[in-house]
């Protein structure tokens, strides 16, 4: 026995042996070490569960379908790329649908995500109590579920409807505007609305994040040279809060590609003329309406591979922070 | 829950409420001058254009004369006030039911001897049974002039035989207006009801204790079936709407008089009416004196002697409405239990409505003085309490237990009856059987509501009169010179504002608080004030009148309902020291049960409504339905009485909320599915997801029940899918009222409608057009009716060939002028259904709505919200009951709505077809047609039920087959639908699909007469794949019309090529022919596949197919005619 085994053997008998990685394959060694840490696994192992069947069973089913027709009555018939084929080359809504979505997603998701970060930090400067009154403040459009059909109300054809009503009354217009049927205003709305419901979980994160920056190294950033507030966010703060922005860049990307109930809720599906129709509402449109399941799992598929592609995207610019 | 419901529902209805009344409840001195001119006495309609039968215009002149009366009559409280110092009779004038004046009588009346009710009692001598429609008049003297009541004793029968006449009624209480001298003497003397009488039917056992029947499978009780037991009544004329307290008193001066019941609803059996002294009652205070007197005492009983009655088990009950109900609020109802549903308590929410009365028998042991304790619950309107009279032995004790009051409490209370000042209220019982009573009033708040509504209808008769001059928008900086052009409105409106206040004072002394109920008022009040006083103040204000007209409204309704629920009824000896026993459990029974109740919750089977026993020869046939849990009970209790007892197909009901469709794909789906939208129908069809009827055994009779148009939705190529159990379309909704104010008739055809617009928009009126396909489609079909073959009418039951009754939306091979596609009768492509009807595989793939017919009607949609700038999106219940929008089309189903949402628009409104189109038919004759488009929901039996191969397989379908015969049934329907206007009151509805059902439906005698007319016209399109695309696509060409002002023509061609883009590529996925390759198609190969020709489905395809020349030249042909006959025509 060399020494190193020596200083580390075990002072009871029935124990084993450590042994060392170039001792087994590859394999073994993953085997091994599964082995090792399987009390790890068991208490894993119910949420794996549920989360494979539930969220990576399906993705795996989707793309499976994506290649099949399958009009969800009769068993799916296999085509091959035939459903790629024509949704990038004969569908003239599904450009429609990633130009709305990519609009919707670079102006909300930047835009919600910025808002959060620069809110959390206005409001992080205050006190306690404070702090979480207005964190409620905040966060509550986005908890209270329906509250975004007040836009409804508010924006309504009737020309008894307050938005309407006002501007008749002002001389603006005569005859009321269809707000939430006309492309012309739709497109901006949607934009506030998504905005006005994003204050969500990414918001309370980023608080939190701010709460968990060491103290001390403001001190010493101070000492450092950093001059300003503004620095201090750059270099300290925002470097210490990565994980944070991260899951909020997450969150915020899946938000805004997946950004459509609301849309759906307000101006109706179709919205006229396709013009916010996104690319969940595509999907829905081909799965739900038109009963094609094979080709909205196809229009998922591209949209799971955007959204991924996104993710490395932000990333990349994340990674930038503080240099 | 139900109050939020009801709160918003109101909300959003009651905006503008009663606005429509305007000047009809205009009373005497008070608002002569205010009231507007809306209606001038001496406006003549104008002599029709060309259509002058003197017999319409005479209908027309004697419906106007109605609507002046009406208008102008008086209300019962000013009628009173004028003749308050005439004395009231002494002596009572009996008239008898045979002594009617047969000259003067217009219904059909039969004599019936000696009439017995249901209990037995028997009438002796003659009764007069009254159709429902006419009149009758009964002559009498008076010797004296005096103040009289009018007491009538009938009988709520339906049914009535006599020498091979019949009168037939429905189940709904009869009403009459009651005329003197034919007159009525006030406008609330229009509306007597007489209503029906209940049973419940729940088991009484050996020893006589009643109880429920028990659901087997979950054990809890099934609310037992009503029946109808009528009994002979005495009752008064009264208010129906409980605003007066006390009966009417008529004046009536001394000589010969007639007195006249006119029409209303349902026939009513009378066995005499007398004119009696107003009834009086002694007070409290004087029946106290005269218990003191009489030395009445506390009776003596001891706790366990005290008589109590389980209000749940009442004996008869005056309105289907009021029926058990579970309470699960509280550990200590009677009967309780955490897991199971059981019916303690009757009344609750739906107990609300004056009139509704309950009636129970109670066995008093020994004579006293006895308080009358129930355990009540009064938690559904705040501030604002219940109100119940008591009636001990069909008479009111004293006055004060004619009103007593049951406050606001989210808990259950165990109190003595009390009169409106609080005092606990004595009552003597002599031993014995008695019966007990309660009775909905709204005691003291009556009066103050008839105010209130007054003040109402006065409001919004200043609005619309403010609404004329400005519009609905007035300019906040424009003077409209309101005080010189309508002086009186501005008088009346601070005149109607010191109302309110008085109003708002009476109420805060009533209710002993000032409160949330006052506010509404004082707030209505200060804006009349602040409008009267200052004319330039009324503009800016205008939309808040608008507001507080409708928050009026609101406040109406809420306080006019008084929900009560009842657990018990305990009489204990009227004595302070008794101790009453609990009201609400206490902590620990309370968290046991709460805790028990949650607990069984994860055991309890709540879906399964019924599980049958499996018979050896039959297998259960699996029905899903997702409709609401009542409704599911009433099914399943039609099914075991009516389906499962005779034809032994055990059921198995289960209550779902959706899924059908991945149910389906897992294959664990139903064997029928009860109520299917007709799209969702053809969506699983073209899939074979669902199993078609049309060889069913039986289907050539069960398809007469139906109107062809209901049938279409559910066919595709030949084979019909399902049957259908509920029709709904649209018809013309009008207020009478103010059409005839306006000068304007009602109008016949589509260009009269053009016509009336001018007054409309001239009074900032509008008319009610859907801005949706289906409007679209009503003009659309109109006008292909010269180019169909075959019957252009269908009237009503008669059903005519299987082609006729399309409408349809993808015309191929029917000639016009530009759209024709020749060539799509190819040979091969149509196959005869072995029954004989034809089609067109063809058919479906393109659309026709490029036909000049079309894009001409398309265009005068459109102009309708473009150049006539009619709302697209409106409120038209608000509008209605306003009077801004008096014209509108709606679903009928609207009409159950209106009726129960705005009772004072009574008499003021009505339906009737949607205006027509003037064709010209082959031979040159012209007609009118009034087609409307039909929304169909079916019946349809599953893929997974069974299979046509293996002989089980064969029986289950020939069970569920039945079970679809047995609900589209005219018994079950009919059932169906009167057992959800008992569990839902008069806005359940069904609309039945059968034709037969829909004729027992309960409706007024002349609305009757609309439907039916209406019904004659329903049509109904075809369900394509690919469907769904064109309704998308019209909406946005109207969108883009509307929204950018594009020329409706091109806009709609430019998503022509779209829809049929998107209908081929739906037709290529399952393999039907499209409009590329319908020549080469191999028609032959898909009829062998699916039509299996020339084996046990007896079809064959169609040889003898014109070719291409000859429909081309017969095409030409039929357009030349059709020129011609116009040309002649125009």
């Amino acid at each position: 026995m060399n020494e190193n085994e020596a200083a580390v053997r075990p002072a009871s008998r029935k124990e084993k042996r450590p042994t060392a990685r170039k001792d087994m394959t590859k394999i073994g060694w993953t085997l091994h070490e599964m082995r090792r840490g399987k009390m790890g696994y068991f208490l894993v192992a119910p949420f794996m569960i549920l989360f494979f069947i539930f969220t990576v069973l399906p993705v795996l089913l989707s793309i499976f379908f994506s290649f099949t027709i399958f009009n969800m009555l009769e068993p799916p018939e296999w085509i091959f790329l035939d459903n790629y084929i024509s949704l990038f080359l004969d569908d003239d809504i599904f450009l429609i649908a990633v130009k709305n979505t990519l609009i919707f997603a670079s102006i909300t998701g930047p835009g919600s995500y910025l808002l959060s970060l620069l809110f959390a930090w206005f409001i992080n400067e205050l006190t306690p109590k404070l702090r979480s009154v207005m964190t409620l403040f905040f966060y509550a459009p986005s908890i209270s579920g329906g509250a975004y059909m007040i836009w409804q109300l508010m924006f309504t054809t009737d020309q008894h409807g307050i938005v309407n009503g006002l501007l008749m009354k002002a001389g603006v217009i005569s005859q009321p505007i269809a707000f939430f049927q006309n492309p012309d205003y739709i497109f901006p709305l949607i934009i506030v609305i998504a905005l006005w419901t994003s204050l969500g979980t990414s918001f309370l994160v980023f608080i939190a994040g701010f709460q968990t920056v060491n103290r001390d190294l403001y001190e010493a950033a101070a000492i450092d040279g950093i001059r300003n507030r503004w620095q201090e966010l750059w270099y300290v703060t925002l470097p210490m809060m990565k994980p944070q922005m991260m899951f909020g860049a997450i969150m915020a990307i899946t938000g805004s590609f997946g950004f459509g109930g609301i849309i759906t809720a307000l101006v109706g599906f179709p919205s006229p003329d396709y013009c916010a129709h996104t690319i969940m509402h595509h999907l829905s449109d081909y799965g739900g309406t038109r009963m094609e399941m094979g080709y909205a799992s196809a229009i998922a598929v591209i949209l799971f591979f955007m959204m991924i592609g996104a993710n490395l995207l932000v990333r990349k610019l994340l990674d930038k922070v503080g240099k | 829950m139900m109050r939020i419901l009801k709160n918003g529902l109101c909300l959003t209805l009651a905006f503008l409420m009663v606005f429509a009344s305007m000047s009809v409840f205009a009373e005497g001195p008070e608002t002569e001058e205010d009231a507007p001119q809306l209606l001038s006495a001496a406006e003549e309609p104008d002599a029709s254009e060309g259509e002058s039968e003197g017999e319409k215009e005479a209908e027309r002149e004697s419906r106007l004369a109605e609507i002046r009366d009406l208008l102008n009559s008086i209300t019962y409280r000013t009628y009173r006030e004028n003749y308050a110092e005439i004395p009231a009779a002494t002596d009572t004038i009996h008239i008898d039911a045979n002594s009617y004046d047969p000259a003067a009588t217009t219904a059909t009346v039969l004599l019936l001897d000696d009439v017995a009710d249901s209990a037995g009692t028997v009438e002796s001598g003659e009764s007069l049974a009254i159709g429902e429609e006419g009149r009758v008049t009964f002559p009498f003297h008076v010797e004296k002039s005096a103040r009289y009541s009018v007491l009538i004793r009938y009988l709520p029968v339906q049914t009535f035989t006599k020498d091979g006449v019949t009168i037939t009624g429905y189940n709904s209480s009869a009403q009459r207006g009651l005329l003197f001298d034919d007159q009525y003497p006030f406008k609330e003397s229009r509306y007597l009801e007489f209503p029906r009488i209940w049973q419940d039917q729940y088991q009484i056992d050996e020893d006589g204790k009643p109880h429920f029947e028990a659901d087997e499978s979950s054990d809890s009780d099934l609310r037992p079936p009503k029946k109808e037991t009528p009994l002979w009544q005495s009752i008064y004329a009264t208010d129906s709407t409980g605003y007066y307290l006390e009966e009417f008193s008529y004046y009536l001066e001394a000589g010969d008089h007639t007195l006249t019941l006119s029409e209303m609803q349902e026939p009513l059996m009378i066995r005499w009416i007398e004119l009696v002294p107003p009834q009086t009652f002694k007070t409290y205070a004087e029946a106290l004196a005269e218990y003191e007197q009489k030395g009445y005492a506390p009776a003596e009983l001891s706790k366990e002697e005290y008589p109590k009655l389980d209000a749940e088990y009442a004996d008869y009950t005056s309105a289907q409405v009021v029926y058990a109900v579970n309470d699960r609020t509280s550990a200590i109802t009677e009967p309780q239990d955490p897991a199971h549903f059981y019916l303690n308590t009757i009344g609750g929410e739906k107990w609300n409505t004056v009139g509704q009365w309950v009636e129970w028998t109670v066995e008093i042991p020994k004579d006293g003085l006895y308080y009358i304790v129930p355990r009540s619950m009064q938690n559904v309107f705040d501030g604002v309490y219940s109100s119940r009279a008591l009636y001990i032995d069909g008479e009111i004790p004293f006055y004060e237990a004619g009103f007593m009051q049951f406050s606001y409490s989210n808990e259950w209370k165990v109190e003595p009856l009390k009169s409106a000042t609080g005092e606990d209220l004595k009552f003597y019982l002599t031993a014995g059987t008695h019966k007990i009573r309660l009775n909905v009033v709204l005691g003291e708040m009556g009066e103050v509501l008839a105010q209130v509504e007054s003040v109402m209808n006065v409001m919004n008769s200043y609005y619309l009169e403010i609404l004329k001059l400005t519009g609905p928008s007035p300019d906040n900086y424009r003077d409209y010179e309101f005080s010189k052009l309508m002086p009186d409105v501005l008088r009346g409106m601070v005149r109607q504002s010191e109302r309110l206040y008085d109003i708002a004072d009476q109420l805060a002394e009533v209710n002993g608080y000032s409160g949330e109920k006052t506010v509404t008022l004082s707030e209505t009040a200060l804006l009349l004030e602040t409008m009267g006083l200052d004319e330039y103040k009324i503009a800016e204000n205008f939309s808040n009148l608008n507001d507080k007209v409708s928050a009026l409204g609101n406040w109406i309704t809420d306080t006019r309902y008084q929900p009560l629920q009842i657990d018990y009824i305990l009489f204990t000896p009227a004595d302070e020291n008794v101790v009453l026993p609990q009201a609400e459990a206490g902590f620990w029974d309370s968290l046991k049960f709460e805790f028990g109740a949650f607990v069984l919750s994860f055991f309890t089977d709540y879906n399964t409504m019924s599980e049958s026993i499996t018979e050896d020869s039959h297998d259960v046939v699996v029905v899903w339905m997702t409709t609401g849990r009542d409704q599911a009970q009433i099914i399943r209790s039609m099914v075991s009485d009516q389906f499962t007892a005779e034809k032994n197909i055990p059921i198995n009901l289960k209550l779902v909320a959706g899924g059908l469709l991945q149910a389906t794909l897992a294959g664990v789906g139903p064997d029928i599915s009860l109520n299917q939208g007709a799209d969702g129908i053809i969506t699983y069809a073209i899939r074979n997801a669902c199993i078609s009827v049309e060889h069913m055994e039986g289907f050539e009779e069960v398809r007469k029940r139906f109107t062809t148009a209901a049938m279409i939705p559910l066919t595709l190529y030949g084979k019909v899918y399902g049957l259908p159990t509920t029709q709904g379309f649209s018809v013309l909704f009008y207020r009478e009222d103010v059409l005839s104010g306006l000068g304007v008739e009602v109008p016949e055809t589509w260009d009269d409608v053009f016509g009336i617009i001018p007054t409309l928009q001239n009074n900032n009126m509008q008319l009610g057009i859907p801005a949706v396909l289906t409007t679209y489609l009503y003009q659309t079909y109109a006008s292909e009716e010269n180019y169909r073959k075959g019957n252009l009418e269908t009237p009503y039951g008669e059903q005519s060939q299987y082609e006729n009754g399309v409408s349809d939306e993808y015309g191929i091979g029917y000639p016009y002028e530009n759209g024709y596609k020749p060539g799509y009768l190819v040979k091969d492509a149509i196959y005869v259904m072995p029954d004989g009807t034809e089609f067109n595989l063809n058919y479906g793939s393109v659309v026709n709505l490029d036909g000049q017919n079309a894009l001409q009607s398309f265009k005068r949609m459109c102009e309708f919200f473009t150049l006539y700038s009619f709302p697209m999106t409106y409120n038209f219940t608000n509008r209605f009951r306003t009077g801004e929008m008096p014209i509108g089309i709606q679903g009928y189903g609207f009409y159950s709505t209106l009726a129960v949402t705005a009772p004072e628009l009574r008499g003021l409104w009505a339906f009737t077809k949607l205006p027509g189109t003037y064709n010209t038919n082959d031979d040159g004759t012209v007609s009118l047609n009034h087609r409307t488009h039909a929304d169909v929901s079916a019946i349809m039996m599953v893929r997974g039920c069974g299979d046509d191969v293996t002989e089980e397989g064969k029986r289950v379908r020939a069970d569920a087959w039945e079970f679809m015969k047995y609900w589209t049934s005219a018994e079950a329907q009919s059932r169906y639908g009167n057992e959800l206007l008992a569990l839902l009151g008069a806005s359940g509805r069904h609309s039945t699909a059968n034709l037969e059902a829909l004729k027992s439906q309960p409706w007024p005698a002349k609305d009757r007469k609309n439907l039916e007319e209406a019904f004659g016209w329903v049509m109904a399109t075809y369900s394509m794949p690919g469907g769904y695309i064109s309704g998308r696509y019209v909406q946005f060409a109207l969108l883009n019309v509307y929204n950018d002002a594009a020329a409706p023509i091109p806009a709609m061609l430019e998503y022509i090529d779209l829809i049929n883009a998107e209908q081929t590529r739906k037709r290529k996925e399952f393999h039907l022919p499209t409009m590329e390759n319908y020549d080469d198609y191999d028609y032959a190969a898909y009829f062998e596949e699916h039509y299996q020709i020339e084996n046990a489905m007896g079809g064959h395809i169609l040889e003898n197919v014109p070719t291409l020349e000859e429909q081309t030249s017969e095409h030409l042909a039929a357009v030349e005619r059709l020129k011609a006959a116009e040309k002649e025509n125009a």
